[in-house]
């Protein structure tokens, strides 16, 4: 085993976990005992694949930070990793911000406030400007498999890297594949061995690769995966504090299927299980680079060695010298960022407003708490406008209900929670009549799952049709014909309704009686869970007699990355379940008595009502309406006009970014938004939470007049009701975490969209049914949003900047919090988000341990100049 | 097969002239974005009125001025049918993709390359003369080959475009030979004049080898195994590309077969060689299909089937039956490739419903039962199809009543019933529509051998028999599954082939791996 030494004091870039026994190996060279070795090898390979977030599938699409598992380091250190390890960019791209820079939209002030922020010493203006010029110079360090390719014709064919990943990609998507392929293979050997299988019989890639023979190399491919592992530690002979690094540079070959594994390893630990296929992705990767090597000459092999040693031996320095090159793109990151703060302090410092402050004390005629969402905010804020009765808040979409819900006589059970937690409580379907009931309840389910149970029937009889080769040969034949509607419907797409696919095979008789219920609570469970929630919602006094609960949900037709519109905190999935159970909880007589006896002051007449806001259309629609009270009732229907003057001025506000005229008529642009959420062929059916950039923890007083785009979450929160600050904890670490994770989705998949982006929708090609898509044929999965969801053609539609989270709380209940949570200190201090606070009617931003002003909360910019948001 | 005459010849190609317009503007004009995707919409519009009118005029109007380009153009029901089905299913594609499209760059080139694509064609199914055949049946190639590398920055678009351009050019080099070995026989290249020399004289050996050319030539142009790769390989153009391509370009060698039935009727060695590559290509490529874990990918290798068991019936001499799969497969291919990302939701909507393997009785008793439904239709309704083709039938629409092996408790065994019931009431449904369509007016009639049928037959039972091993004892077939997971090597073959006959470079220059500092 060759070991080359590195000194330490040239090794300025600290790991962030401890490295067991590095002196003794790397300083002396010591051969180790077996058992010792195997420990390390574990170490590094685990480490490697702890640096990978997982990925859910498109249809519970959630939006995840890619680099959740690297947040312990700051995200300029981050970004020399991703550069040297794998080539992938983290900051904004330098012609990005050249053009911003010379457009004016970048000011020299968002760069002097930017500059601020760094530590003396840092790049000085000119320097920045300058750099703009040409791309950062940034170190990459070689895999072995890149060292072998050496041969003189490897620009004729794709390079060993590309098929390799192309190659592993395919044989990933088939082994876990449970939803498209009718004919599945045997994969009781886990991953590695199906693998080793497949490759075996695959005659095709040594022809992409110009290795003819590769047929006749594999004998040298290890036989398992702890083979694999040790083969190229030992072999390779790296240095043993570069391992986890080498072994995360070669999984970032293959992250799309890395995440995948890595969401099954998140499902796992839930459960509280370990999931062996990160791992087993890692040998194969590993592998591969056995089997090239076989056919190389001794000597040839030994020079790839040599090269791939001197290269890695240099990794410290590479990674500083990146870290060093990125100080540029760092302050241009926070300019960036300053662009979008200046606003928000200007907007939010002219924001409380008399009367929302002493509104407060006046009971409202309407209450609706609305997702946290940034959808939510016009919505809200045209609500508040058109009716002054009505008063909102924001709160989590699946409020507070760590539920997984079963759509009646099915077994599609589906968690509606954030990924963060694992569901704790079912919900299932019952069929309720408004009036008398007719028989037992439990008749009426049993009805109904027998009719859907001959509904599936037929349709699965139908489906063989079309499945079967033999059968669909003849089916075209004589059915064919029938699709001429079918296509017709692509030339002009229609005005209908959202579709409700829980409901399919419901004949419709049952459909308005089919209603998601809480299962298996008893009431003093029920109760606890109400007053849980309640208290979360700061619902616990002075009630509207009618509360809305809005949970939000998108319409589009023919778009594999649906889910992703819908709301995350449900998974995925319309707020609709959540809303409707709680809703039914709340309204229940028996809980309400109980909550009355544990102390809440609920008014009796206050009735909860579970509605939708469709963010396609920005239309609202209540459920359950017949299972209300008559003055409810009446209520409601007041409201109808309120929602379609609201849905009408967020329509027209969201229509220049959609490419609609915003002066059309009322109906006629609410048919044009429903013709574009039923168009299959659109790219683009709403922009989701495109610009989303802050997130507002405070009273609704606080942001109740100003006007935030449509770029901020809001989650309501008063801290005098919550002197032990147990809820902003609970607030700093779920639903801020989950505001981050979609702030660095949105963030990765625009600065490094070939590894952190889906691609171009018209390549895409769904794998799996459900797993993720491919960009055309194959490649890695591709993970993240896609261009279209990103990019108008034009231009990009959401701006790179870092999430800034406002919270009007004292400092001590925040830094408590950020002492506590190890995680939420991270976010904070590497830079991953900016925490500010609300000091009565100032903002201070939270840096290096203090609270500073803003370096421009002096107002010195006029407002009329300040740059357009986007 | 039946011909109008044509008064004027000139007016059978308004389609395509109407179709070369928004060619050229795509070419010439300025126009951007939605103002060319309008222009284009109309003009599509029109040339879709053009084949519908077209032949009413033709068949009503005598006297037309104009003209006549006698054994140059002719047009009957069955290639007027056609045009209607590609025009239409062209208008709908360029419709999708004048939204799919927006902000994409190299839309003028693309408008202007599917314009050409649908001109092509209109002129290949109205030409009557060798030599327009062959040209337009290139031109459809090469307009096309801009479609599928529409982003040509991506290696595989480049590897699929360099395998079919080999089968292309060798099927051309197979219908030059073919053309002029039957316009040496016959003294005309018209193929008017050829029908009427084959009735009037038998095929010659000439004519024979010329109708082996023919057949060979659309195996290579239709997809077929061997030369299959690339079109499985395409998904590396937008989505419309490939519906473009699946429903209205592949299908074309079914329309020549169809054509040359006078001729290829009296060569039975042609025959056979299409019943075999169909065949084999069906029973296949239907197998792969199964093995598939993409969406798109499931479907290419769906079309590759489709093209082998319409080959196959029109080896059988079933020619009505191959042109209505030929219309049929269109209008379905296309909305599913369309449709393609529709998967998620229903996978999600299949996972309700729930998946389950068929039971062992309901597998031998459905060919039974509906064996006994087509005979009884057939008999009731008086439809005329040989005998074999009633069992073929039958086997095809078994998987209707296969019953889950374990029922869902919750629906109990009353659902059993019910999908039962609904079966045969869909599968009396699907004959009767088969019966009805057979009925159609396209001018086209059958001449079915039988012991080509028998061996057809034979095949589809094979076929069925694997369904039901698959269903019952999948690890029986894991040999097979792997073979056909590797699409038994075919393309392998084929690929290394073509990379030695023909090296190409296919990688544009990209730095994809680190170099070596």
């Amino acid at each position: 085993m060759q070991m080359t030494t590195v000194p330490e004091s040239a090794h300025p870039y600290a790991p962030a976990a401890p490295q067991p026994g590095m002196d003794d190996v790397s300083a002396h060279g010591v051969l180790l005992d077996d058992g010792r070795l195997q420990q390390r090898i574990d170490d590094a390979c685990t480490r490697a694949c702890s640096a990978i977030a997982p990925a859910w599938p498109l249809d519970r699409a959630i939006a995840v930070n890619p680099h959740w598992s690297r947040i312990g380091r700051s995200v300029r250190a981050v970004a020399a990793r991703m550069a040297v390890l794998a080539g992938i960019p983290v900051f904004p791209s330098r012609d990005y911000i050249r053009e911003a820079w010379q457009s004016g939209a970048l000011s020299a002030a968002d760069l002097d406030a930017a500059r601020a922020l760094q530590p003396s010493g840092g790049p000085d203006a000119a320097a920045c400007i300058a750099a703009l010029e040409q791309p950062a110079a940034l170190p990459r360090l070689p895999l072995l498999i890149d060292v072998l390719d050496d041969d003189p014709s490897r620009h004729e064919r794709l390079s060993w890297r590309q098929a390799i990943t192309h190659q592993v990609s395919q044989t990933c998507a088939a082994y876990f594949d449970e939803h498209q392929a009718d004919w599945q293979p045997e994969r009781a050997g886990g991953l590695y061995a199906f693998w080793r299988d497949t490759l075996s019989h695959d005659h095709g890639i040594g022809v992409l690769m110009g290795l003819p023979d590769l047929s006749r190399r594999l004998h040298a491919l290890p036989a398992d995966r702890a083979q694999a592992e040790r083969w190229v530690l030992e072999r390779l002979g790296l240095p043993e504090h570069v391992w986890a690094d080498y072994l995360e540079s070669v999984l970032l070959t293959v992250n799309g299927w890395a995440s995948w594994c890595a969401y099954l390893g998140w499902e796992a630990a839930q459960r509280g299980e370990q999931d062996p296929h990160l791992r087993d992705l890692l040998a194969i990767r590993l592998a591969w680079g056995a089997l090239l090597l076989e056919g190389k000459a001794d000597e040839a092999a030994q020079r790839s060695f040599a090269t791939v040693q001197a290269a890695w031996a240099r990794a410290p320095l590479a990674l500083a010298q990146a870290e060093d090159a990125l100080r540029i793109d760092e302050v241009w990151q926070a300019a960036l960022d300053a662009r979008y703060q200046r606003q928000l302090a200007l907007r939010l410092g002219s924001a409380s407003s008399p009367r929302a402050l002493e509104g407060a004390a006046v009971r409202p005629e309407v209450q609706a708490a609305f997702c946290i969402d940034v959808r939510s905010e016009p919505m809200r804020r045209a609500l508040e406008a058109v009716w002054p009765g009505i008063r909102t808040l924001g709160f989590a979409g699946f409020f507070g209900l760590p539920i997984a819900y079963t759509p009646l006589a099915t077994d599609a059970r589906r968690p509606q929670l954030p990924g963060l937690l694992a569901p704790a409580i079912e919900v299932s379907d019952r069929i309720e009549g408004a009036g008398a009931q007719t028989g037992p309840a439990h008749d009426l389910d049993r009805a109904a799952g027998a009719a859907r149970g001959r509904q599936f029937a037929g349709q699965r009889s139908w489906r063989a049709a079309s499945r079967w080769p033999g059968a669909a040969f003849s089916f075209v034949e004589a059915a064919g014909v029938s699709y001429v509607g079918k296509l017709a419907r692509w030339l002009r797409p229609s005005r209908a309704a959202r579709a409700r696919d829980h409901l399919d095979g419901l004949p419709s008789r049952y459909r308005a009686l089919c209603r998601p219920a809480l299962a298996g609570l008893d009431l003093d469970s029920r109760a606890a869970l109400a007053a849980r929630v309640l208290r979360a919602m700061g619902l616990e006094r002075g009630l509207a007699p009618l509360v809305l609960l809005v949970g939000h949900g998108s319409q589009s037709a023919n778009n594999a990355h649906a889910a992703a519109l819908d709301c995350g905190a449900c998974c995925g999935q319309t707020g609709e379940v959540n809303a409707r159970a709680l809703a039914r909880l709340l309204n229940d007589a028996e809980v309400r008595a109980e909550l009355v006896q544990r102390g809440l002051d609920l008014p009796p007449d206050t009735v909860f009502v579970a509605g939708l806001h469709n963010t396609t259309t920005d239309e609202i629609e209540g459920f359950d309406l017949d299972l209300l009270p008559a003055e409810a009732q009446a209520r409601w229907n007041a409201l109808a006009p309120v929602f379609a003057q609201a849905g009408d001025q967020v329509r027209r506000e969201r229509a220049p970014r959609l490419g609609l005229d915003p002066r059309t008529g009322h109906g006629e642009l609410l048919a044009q938004l429903r013709r574009r959420a039923n168009d299959g062929a659109q790219t683009r059916p709403e922009w989701g939470l495109a610009g989303n950039a802050a997130f507002i923890i405070a009273s609704r007083a606080r942001s109740e007049s100003a006007v935030l785009d449509g770029r901020t979450f809001l989650h309501d929160y008063d801290s005098a009701s919550d002197p032990d600050g147990s809820l902003l904890e609970l607030l700093m670490t779920a639903p801020m975490l989950v505001t981050h994770w979609i702030n660095w989705q949105y963030h990765a998949s625009t600065c490094a969209p070939d590894h952190f982006g889906s691609g171009n929708k018209l390549l895409h090609n769904v794998v799996g049914g459900r797993i993720g898509v491919f960009e055309g044929n194959g490649g890695d999965l591709r993970v993240g949003l896609s261009r279209q969801s990103l990019h108008d053609g034009e231009r990009w539609v959401h701006a790179p900047v870092r999430l800034t989270v406002a919270i009007d709380a004292p400092a001590a209940a925040i830094e408590r919090v950020l002492a506590t949570h190890a995680v939420v200190r991270q976010l904070v201090d590497h830079g991953w988000l900016h925490l500010w606070r609300f000091d009565g009617a100032r903002l201070l931003r939270y840096h290096a341990g203090q609270w500073q002003d803003l370096p421009f909360s002096d107002a010195a910019v006029p407002v009329a100049s300040a740059p357009t948001v986007q | 097969m039946e011909t109008w005459g044509l008064k004027s010849g000139a007016l059978a190609l308004l389609p395509a002239l109407l179709m070369c317009v928004p060619m050229l503007l795509g070419r010439l004009s300025a126009a951007e974005g939605a103002a060319l995707w309008q222009r284009f919409t109309r003009l599509s519009a029109a040339a879709l009125l053009a084949t519908l009118a077209v032949p009413a005029v033709l068949w009503l109007g005598e006297g037309l001025a104009g003209p006549r380009l006698d054994g140059w153009v002719a047009l009957g029901p069955f290639t007027a049918a056609m045009a209607v089905l590609v025009q239409a299913v062209g208008t709908v594609i360029g419709v999708f993709s004048s939204r799919y499209l927006q902000g994409e760059a190299g839309q003028r080139g693309y408008v202007s390359a599917l314009s050409g694509v649908l001109a092509a064609v209109h002129v290949m199914l109205v030409a009557d003369h060798w030599l327009l055949l062959i040209a337009a049946w290139a031109l459809v190639g090469i307009a096309l080959q801009r479609l599928l590398c529409f982003y040509a920055d991506r290696p595989f678009a480049l590897l699929a475009a360099h395998k079919k351009n080999l089968a292309d050019r060798l099927a051309d080099l197979l219908l030059i030979a073919a053309a002029a070995l039957a316009w040496y026989t016959v003294g005309s290249g018209s193929l008017s004049d050829l029908w009427a020399h084959v009735a009037a004289h038998g095929a010659s050996p000439a004519l024979q080898a010329a109708a082996l050319c023919v057949a060979l030539a659309v195996v290579l142009r239709t997809a077929l195994l061997p030369a299959h790769g690339w079109i499985i390989q395409v998904m590396e153009a937008p989505t419309p590309v490939s519906a473009l391509l699946h429903a209205g370009v592949v299908n074309l060698g079914g329309v020549v077969l169809i054509r040359f039935s006078p001729l290829l009727d009296t060569v039975p060695a042609a025959r056979w060689l299409l019943v075999i590559a169909g065949l084999a290509t069906a029973l296949l490529a239907g197998m792969v299909m199964l093995t598939r874990v993409s969406i798109k990918v499931r479907l290419a290798w769906s079309t590759v089937a489709q093209m082998g068991f319409m080959v196959l019936e029109c080896g059988l001499g079933l020619y009505v039956f191959a042109a209505l799969h030929l219309i049929g497969h269109s209008l379905y291919k296309a909305h599913a490739f369309l449709a393609a990302s529709t998967a998620v939701r229903d996978t999600r909507l299949r996972m309700m419903l729930g998946e389950q393997r068929a039971s062992l009785p309901s597998l031998l008793l459905a060919p039974v039962l509906t064996a006994a439904t087509v005979l009884a239709l057939a008999g009731w309704t008086g439809i005329d199809w040989p005998a074999w083709w009633t069992l073929v039938l039958a086997l095809a629409w078994a998987p209707l009543l296969w019953l889950p092996a374990s029922a869902a408790p919750a629906a109990g065994s009353q659902a059993a019933w019910w999908q039962a019931g609904s079966g045969l009431a869909a599968v009396a449904l699907l004959t009767l529509a088969a019966g009805l369509a057979h009925h159609l007016p396209l001018g086209l009639a059958d001449r079915p051998d039988d012991l080509t049928g028998a061996v057809a037959l034979a095949g589809m039972t094979l076929l069925y028999a694997g369904m039901a091993v698959l269903q019952t004892r999948p690890h029986w077939l894991s040999a097979w599954r792997r073979l056909s997971y590797a699409g038994f090597y075919v393309d392998e073959f084929y690929t290394r082939l073509a990379l030695g006959l023909w090296p190409a470079r296919w990688v544009p220059p990209v730095a994809a791996a680190p170099s070596q500092s």
